[in-house]
């Protein structure tokens, strides 16, 4: 199926749970991100309950330099 | 000196930092730790899928002493301003928010109606919510009457490096406020940030005047030393200004 993530087109195996999409693009142990589901935030230790339907809306962020 | 509270927490220094605009990493975790400033602002972005990050600010920020103020810049309004917060908690793990709604990217001027909004929901929701906002007595109330732990009233435009413009207003909003009066935006050298707690604000915030300057290390130890400075003369209380003359030499007739 096809998600989105951060607004790019990504495909993934149908049913994933959040946490293996984070584990598929390389984000399982990352510190200092979050993550919202069609701009809703989920917790880190929802990740493996979180399952993933056809376009659904990932945001990843992380903190960066401001002021 | 007296310490600085907010919100229960206590903090040596006066001097608050943001990291944006330093040319490098090192370059401003080495101004940070100039500066002794315990408390940093961060601004939230999307993570890079393509190049992968491998040096992050955050490891750059990594000192015991120094504590997170993650900002809601990029925001248009108090529902964006919420969804923001609750990012920035679940990935730096701090309740600790820099409310910041300024929808007008030419003088990045705060939208105190969505402000407000803004901070009633996020105090509501458990956030130690430090507000950007302009330097409107009013307004300052208002978010301290909703919970605010602070506010930040602004003493010019981000970035200008103009000072204390708002000084009049500023006086003011430290004189009926009952939470601290953070300074922020604007501050362009040490001078501004002595004169600011000389007024007596509680602190100020700082970032472009020591990112861009030709050597942000010296320049961050500056602003620490002229925030003590400023600090101390609040304290010993400043002298009474007079119109006229008072000699401070005896007139004594010693020509007789």
């Amino acid at each position: 199926m096809q998600i989105h993530l951060n607004s790019e087109p990504k495909k993934v195996e149908d049913s994933s749970t959040l946490e293996q999409i984070m584990q598929q693009f390389g984000f399982a142990n990352k510190k200092g991100i979050a993550i919202a589901l069609n701009e809703v935030v989920i917790p880190q230790k929802k990740w493996a309950e979180t399952i993933l339907n056809e376009n659904d809306k990932l945001l990843i962020i992380t903190a960066f330099q401001g002021g | 000196m007296e310490k600085l509270v907010i919100a229960n927490k206590e903090f040596e220094s006066r001097l608050f930092l943001g990291t944006g605009k330093f040319s490098s990493y090192d370059l401003m975790e080495k101004s940070i730790l100039a500066s002794a400033s315990e408390l940093v602002t961060v601004a939230l972005k999307r993570v890079n899928l393509t190049e992968g990050e491998n040096d992050t600010i955050l490891s750059h920020l990594n000192h015991e002493h120094i504590n997170l103020l993650p900002n809601t810049s990029g925001v248009r309004n108090a529902k964006e301003a919420v969804f923001a917060a609750e990012l920035a908690r679940e990935a730096l793990e701090t309740n600790w928010l820099k409310l910041e709604i300024h929808p007008d990217p030419k003088y990045l001027l705060p939208d105190p109606i969505e402000t407000l909004k803004a901070a009633e929901e996020l105090v509501k929701k458990g956030f130690i919510v430090l507000p950007y906002i302009n330097a409107d007595p009013v307004i300052c109330k208002r978010l301290e009457d909703v919970g605010t732990a602070a506010v930040m009233p602004l003493g010019s435009p981000i970035g200008t490096n103009k000072g204390l413009e708002t000084l009049a207003m500023l006086k003011i909003i430290i004189a009926q406020s009952n939470i601290p009066v953070v300074i922020d935006a604007g501050i362009g050298s040490p001078s501004h940030a002595a004169q600011a707690m000389e007024i007596g604000a509680d602190a100020v915030l700082v970032n472009t005047a020591i990112a861009v300057s030709q050597n942000p290390v010296e320049m961050a130890e500056a602003f620490k030393l002229a925030t003590i400075a400023g600090r101390m003369a609040y304290e010993a209380k400043l002298g009474k200004v007079n119109e006229k003359a008072e000699a401070s030499s005896p007139l004594t007739q010693f020509l007789s």
